[in-house]
């Protein structure tokens, strides 16, 4: 370190004046004027000195005198000249701008050119690129759309812009005019400071008016909602080009994961009729299993799939197949007690869409085996079918049976290429008798093709060679004298679990059906063989690896039941 | 002539030595004055160099109540009020000492009573100002004004001539001392006058002392010794050496006490700085620097008093830097008058430097967070020891934006009150800024009082009314810190006298009086840069070097 | 007096810790609380809206040193760390994503420019004070010109008085082509900002050079000249650095304004697109 700094010459008479504007110009050479730029910048000097008549006692003209004071170099050599201007003349300088004062202008000029800047992106033309806060999804983005939402809005005659910006927002349709007035607005209601730190979800606002313009009817999801929730609060715009993500978890549980929302949603639904509880299939074709609504309705707290998702109500209530089809799983898929080894497939086709199961018929799925061959004789031959009893209307089972003879000659022609009307008799006539044989009577014949179980007997104790209509269905005694056994109407539900949907061609990989089906130990009728939520969670979840967002399974749309009805709150 | 009047008819010619005959001493070092009915002789508080002696007429000393500062030429002290100082924000000329109307001249109270060429001031119907203050009247062959001359203090009452044809004689301070030096007469005069007034008010302040009753004073102040070193014109020598070349440590400082010496008294300094010194290897190593108000040899004392074994050697040397004026208190009478078993804050303070702890304790200062002798030596050496608002930039913080500048600037109507640049000392700039100096220089000489302090011991401020633009405090100023600025109207033309000169008026840092919110250039600095700190004592000084 | 270096100031020391617990406050409560208020965004929004009205007034505190607003000295310490701070509360609002949109990106790089450019200045302002110390030839920057003046004056007066119409023109034309130029405005101001004595070391190498073919009296007045080289070089670096301190606030002051204007924009459009309009 120096001992003691020498600083360079300069004169310190002097105060420096960092606050001024302006600076004379001749300073860069060292040697500024006494009189410096008048604060507006306009150099003011004229000569050094302002002469002065001094005049001496007898004198008549006087005597001009330099005044150039000590700090301007004391008085000159030559002095005034005779008509009492000064000699010296200073020749004007071109003020300088200090930098403190360029500073002012650059501030000024950058504030002047970020206004420039907005003014041109806010003009008419490039104001919608310039204040999209992000880009929008394919679809709102596309020229289709933005042609769309013009024609929607010339045929509704309101009047305000058409730009895709105006589709949703009310402030882009009015104009940049009223952009402040609104901000106050939001300012009073719905962005006061008390609002910004509530809780969501989001309500509904007057912006879902116009997601539904287009998206009819998708504002309702049941009607004992403690509050709508705005369209923007699961569907997010602006977020990417692309279409909009998938709605997270997190909307769904903000609201079924919060004791408070949910213990409203319970008390609003007391008054409300359960009929008017849409379902995931209320208005489709489809069969479903007839259940009441839960007690408590659908208000479980869940915070997440695989943490607290209630167990599947099948297997939770214990829920049991009434069906009057009696069916063993077990017995069909074992190898050694059936004809051939039979596979889930077999009987359980895939329907078009790859999701769900096509509905099982006796003609395609169990005739093969169950072939209602009840004369063994008759079999068929090649392509030419045997006598089978007609499946389906027991009036149908009767008017065969008791028109076996000609049953029996028709078999004969076709299958035995007997045409002789003799020969034909004669056929019938054995045919007859074995069947005489096998069943005695005819009426054990019809008793026992209906009321025979699988190893042919009757629950009155009739031995036939014969498994009958009681083998898989419940038969029950005629209702009059003329009538028919009564056979219980089958209705194998199509859809067991109504509330979510389920895609079986996405879960081909790696899974077999007995992977959730446990079906070759179900021996009842009553199993319903549809796994419980563990073996879902075994995927889909964190440690599975599998998405386990809500929307995999659920949708939050539903449809109102039909027929609407009037007013579904008989309380109120 | 004057050697016919008395004092010096009866002075001895014979005992003034060939080299300085009393002749040539009156004639170098003396001067006669006249006033007029009504001229200021002197102004209380004002400091001055020179002693008078009434040779004809009479001049009126005011004793009580003191005459209105304003008649006397000094500044309204007036706080801006908040308006006023948020007008600063868009009220200050933009022209550089564009002062307008407000004071190039002198203002309606002393217009008129101005004499540029005689530089003196009269006191307008002074009898009515004056006429409810007692008065004394000083008439031919009496003395007045010594004391402040001799020590350095300043004066303690306002002096007026009354009367058309008063004749007094001033003798500049050196020709006092050279007289008293060789007239016995005048010498025990003077001293008696000292010890009665000045000294005994300053002792009986002394916690040592105060205890004493009248008589005890008296004798006290008999037993005290009143003891000079150093030039007394020191500030001319300071500028003379800083032209001459680097001012270094003056090796011929004279020694007061030196180590090891029997210790036989005290010392209480009462004006000027004494360098506190102890021996280290084959040099000596600078303790302290103690002023005014300090004790040097106490504890030797006392500590001898508890335990009489012990030796009373002195621990440490006592040297006078520039100018000194030191009491002198032998043990004897303080055997008898002083007063023994002080409590804490009553004990005088040990030599070395201290600091106040946050229990208000005094303790001494660690090894090592003491300022370097470097820098203490540079202090000492450039006479920076003076100031108690010393303006000391940390370079190494400063970021040379002007700040300070500006900020000075518009609490002063857009003028700056000093100049950035000063003596570097490695990282540390002492700047010529106004130190407000505890020995105030530039305050002698001040022909209308324009400049004075305005408290004892407050702000030396000058009051730009009564300012005549004789540049005096500027030449005199041993620091840079007066420029004479040439006044400007409010259009920026410059003002001028009959004559076509530039009205002048001398400008300085008046630390912010005017302001509420203190020194503004300490107050705008972002970076803890600049402090306006006492410089009489290192301890401050010391502490601020030590913050992070 | 550098004894104790690296010791932090408890002042510094709270003052950090503070300002780190507030931003790690303002992450945690960002991902652990704020996904349960959709409207965050606004409130973290308005606080740094305020944040930056508040780091904005620092300049306006600088223009009322008579009113009593607290010492510069403090207000710069709430400067720096609040501006910090603000960057991170910057990051939250804007929720870890660069914005797309061509407003959105102008604003937000205005703010970061800003933001790094008060980190250049910290560091230039912490910096360059000790290289100006160090170097020595202080001078205030407003009296620069006189003594670049006098400067030159001597070294025009010096090579005058050496060269007399006799002497080969080796002289003056070295002072004219070396030196003429040199002496009338700054020079090398890049150079001195990166701490390079390259110029310097060239003016060495040509002064070597041409001592070669000079008189005994000549070399005299060259090493004259020399010393006021060295001066100028000294006061060229003195000239670099304080520009620069001055220059880097051209960057962040009016950029911090422009923010300003983007705000209220940003803000009107914010509420007047939001859910809550009618």
């Amino acid at each position: 370190m120096k001992n003691d700094y020498k600083s360079p010459a300069f004169s310190t008479d002097t105060y420096v004046r960092p606050n001024l504007d302006w600076e004379c110009g001749n300073l860069c050479k060292g040697c500024p004027c006494r009189i410096g730029p008048s604060p507006k910048g306009k150099c003011r000097v004229s000569f050094e000195c302002t002469p002065r008549l001094v005049t001496k006692e007898g004198e008549t003209k006087g005597h001009w005198t330099c005044t150039r004071p000590k700090s301007g170099g004391g008085k000159c050599e030559n002095g005034p000249s005779p008509d009492g201007t000064c000699c010296k003349a200073i020749p004007k300088c071109q003020p300088r701008r200090t930098i403190r004062n360029i500073r002012k202008r650059v501030v000024a000029f950058t504030v002047i050119a970020t206004i420039l800047i907005l003014f041109i992106g806010l003009s008419r033309e490039t104001r919608d690129d310039f204040t999209n806060p992000g880009p929008l999804s394919t679809v709102h983005a596309s020229q289709a759309f933005k042609e769309m939402y013009a024609k929607m809005h010339a045929a509704q005659g309101s009047p305000g812009n058409t730009s895709t910006c105006a589709a949703c927002h009310e402030s882009a349709r009015q104009g940049a005019d009223t952009w402040f007035s609104k901000t106050f607005d939001t300012l009073k209601h719905g962005l006061a400071p008390t609002d910004l730190i509530r809780k969501g979800p989001l309500e509904s606002t007057a912006m879902d008016a116009s997601c539904l313009a287009c998206h009819t009817d998708m504002d309702f999801h049941q009607p004992n909602m403690p509050q709508d929730f705005a369209c923007y609060e699961c569907h997010k715009e602006h977020e990417g080009s692309g279409f909009m993500a998938d709605v997270s978890s997190s909307y769904c549980t903000s609201c079924h994961g919060s004791a408070e929302l949910m213990a409203s949603a319970r008390d609003l639904a007391v008054g409300i009729d359960p009929h008017a509880f849409p379902s995931f299939l209320a208005n489709s074709d489809l069969k479903t299993p007839s259940r009441e609504r839960p007690e408590k309705g659908y208000t479980d707290l869940i915070s997440a799939f695989h943490i607290d998702h209630p167990e599947f109500r099948l297997k939770r209530d214990g829920v049991k197949d009434v069906n009057t089809l009696k069916f063993n799983h077990a017995v069909h898929l074992k190898t050694g007690d059936i004809s051939r080894q039979l596979s889930c497939t077999d009987c359980h086709e895939q329907d078009g869409e790859g999701e769900y199961q096509k509905p099982i018929t006796y003609e395609k799925h169990c005739v093969e085996c169950h072939s209602l061959q009840f004369d063994p004789d008759t079999p068929a031959q090649g392509e030419k079918p045997g006598i089978y009893l007609p499946h389906g209307d027991p009036y149908y089972v009767r008017s065969f049976l008791r028109s076996l003879n000609i049953q029996y000659e028709e078999y004969a022609r076709s299958h035995e290429g007997i045409t002789r009307s003799e020969d034909l008799s004669a056929y019938v006539l054995e045919k007859r008798k074995g069947i005489e044989s096998l069943y005695e009577t005819g009426e054990n014949l019809e008793h026992g093709v209906f009321f025979a179980d699988m190893q042919g007997k009757t629950p009155q104790g009739l031995q036939v060679p014969f498994a009958g209509c009681a083998t898989c269905h419940e038969v029950s005694e005629p209702k009059d004298d003329n009538g028919t056994p009564v056979i219980a109407k089958v209705a194998i539900p199509d859809r067991w679990m109504t509330i979510g949907k389920f895609n079986h061609d996405l879960h081909q990989k790696g899974l077999s059906c007995l992977d959730c089906h446990d079906v070759m130990n179900s021996e009842l009728t009553s199993d319903v063989n549809l796994p419980s939520i563990k073996s879902c969670t075994d995927c889909h979840s964190p440690q599975g690896g599998i998405d386990h967002s809500c929307t995999s399974c659920h949708s939050y749309h539903n449809s109102l039941p039909v027929p609407v009805l009037p007013s579904f709150k008989t309380e109120e | 002539m004057l050697l016919a009047t008395e004092p010096f008819a009866s002075m001895d010619e014979k005992a003034f030595p060939a080299g300085t005959p009393l002749r040539e001493i009156l004639r170098a070092d003396s001067a006669v004055r006249e006033y007029g009915n009504g001229e200021i002789v002197l102004r209380k508080d004002d400091y001055g160099t020179s002693a008078f002696l009434v040779l004809e007429g009479e001049v009126d000393v005011v004793i009580k109540p003191d005459i209105d500062p304003r008649d006397l030429g000094r500044s309204p002290r007036v706080k801006k009020n908040f308006i006023k100082r948020l007008s600063q924000l868009w009220g200050n000329n933009p022209e550089p000492e564009g002062w307008g109307n407000k004071s190039p001249r002198a203002s309606d109270s002393i217009k008129g009573s101005v004499n540029g060429k005689m530089a003196s001031v009269y006191l307008q119907d002074w009898p009515r100002i004056v006429s409810g203050s007692k008065t004394v009247a000083l008439g031919e062959g009496e003395l007045f004004g010594e004391i402040s001359a001799l020590s350095r203090m300043p004066r303690t009452a306002t002096v007026i001539a009354s009367g058309d044809a008063t004749k007094l004689l001033e003798f500049s301070w050196e020709g006092l001392r050279d007289i008293m030096r060789y007239d016995p007469a005048l010498k025990n005069r003077i001293d008696t006058i000292y010890r009665r007034n000045s000294l005994k008010s300053f002792l009986s302040h002394h916690p040592l002392f105060r205890h004493l009753d009248e008589e005890g004073f008296v004798e006290l102040c008999n037993a005290a010794q009143l003891e000079t070193f150093g030039e007394y014109n020191w500030s001319g020598a300071y500028q003379r050496m800083l032209k001459d070349g680097d001012p270094t440590t003056n090796a011929s400082e004279p020694v007061i006490v030196r180590e090891g010496e029997y210790s036989n008294g005290i010392y209480l300094i009462r004006a000027g700085f004494c360098r506190v010194s102890q021996k280290y290897g084959s040099g000596e190593r600078t303790l302290n620097y103690i002023g005014a108000g300090s004790v040097f040899g106490y504890e030797v004392i006392a500590k001898q008093w508890d335990n009489p074994a012990l030796g009373m050697d002195s621990v440490y040397s006592l040297r006078s830097i520039g100018y000194t004026h030191l009491i002198f208190i032998p043990t004897s009478a303080l055997e008898k008058f002083a007063k023994r078993g002080l409590s804490q804050e009553e004990f005088p303070s040990s030599p070395l430097p201290e600091i106040t702890s946050r229990s208000g304790k005094k303790e001494a200062v660690e090894e090592g967070d003491e300022p370097p002798a470097r820098l203490m030596e540079f202090m000492a050496a450039r006479r920076f020891l003076n100031g108690t608002q010393s303006m000391v930039i940390d370079m190494d913080r400063c970021t040379r934006c002007d700040d300070c500048v500006r900020a000075c600037a518009s609490t002063h109507d857009g003028n700056p009150r000093f100049l950035r640049h000063g003596p570097i000392i490695d990282n540390l700039m002492i700047a010529n800024a106004c130190m407000h100096c505890v020995d105030p220089v530039c305050m002698i000489g001040c022909p209308t009082g324009a400049i004075h302090r305005t408290s004892f011991g407050g702000e030396v401020v000058i009051n730009p009314s009564t300012c005549i633009g004789c540049g005096a405090c500027a030449a005199n100023c041993p620091y840079d810190s007066i420029r004479m600025v040439e006044v400007r109207s409010s259009q920026g033309e410059f003002l001028v006298d009959e004559d076509f000169q530039p009205i002048l008026k001398a400008t300085k840092c008046d630390l912010c009086v005017e302001q509420t919110s203190g020194p503004a250039c300490q107050n705008a600095c972002p970076h803890d840069a600049l402090i306006r700190t006492d410089l009489t004592n290192v301890t401050p000084l010391a502490k601020w070097l030590r913050r992070k | 007096m550098a004894k104790k270096e690296v010791e932090l100031s408890r002042r510094r020391v709270c003052n950090i810790v503070f300002t780190s617990l507030l931003m790690a406050g303002l992450v945690a409560a960002y991902f652990l609380v704020a996904p349960a208020f959709p409207r965050h965004a606004y409130l973290s929004g308005w606080v740094l809206f305020a944040v930056m009205l508040l780091l904005t007034f620092f300049n306006l505190r600088k223009k009322v040193p008579f009113l009593r607003m607290g010492s510069a000295k403090f207000w710069l310490q709430m400067h720096i760390y609040v501006g910090i701070f603000s960057g991170a509360l910057f990051l939250v609002h804007i929720s870890w994503t660069w914005p797309s949109g061509i407003f959105y990106q102008i604003f937000s790089l205005t703010y970061v420019v800003v933001f790094v450019s008060g980190f250049v200045g910290l560091w230039i302002s912490r910096s360059f004070p000790k290289r100006l110390t160090l170097a020595g030839y202080e001078t205030p920057f407003e009296k620069m010109p006189f003594a670049r003046a006098k400067l030159r004056e001597d070294a025009e007066a010096l090579i005058l008085t050496g060269v007399d119409g006799q002497t080969a023109p080796v002289l003056a034309e070295f002072y004219t082509k070396q030196l003429g130029i040199f002496f009338t405005k700054p020079a090398n101001l890049w150079a001195h900002l990166r701490g390079s004595r390259g110029p310097q070391v060239a003016h060495t190498t040509q002064f070597d050079e041409v001592q070669r073919y000079a008189k005994k009296a000549e070399i005299v007045m060259l090493d004259g000249l020399r010393d006021l080289v060295d001066q100028k070089h000294m006061l060229d670096f003195q000239y670099s650095l304080q520009l620069s301190l001055r220059l880097w606030l051209f960057v962040h002051i009016p950029l911090s304004y422009s923010v300003l204007v983007f705000s209220v924009l940003h803000i009107v459009l914010v509420h007047s697109f939001s859910g809550a309009v009618s």
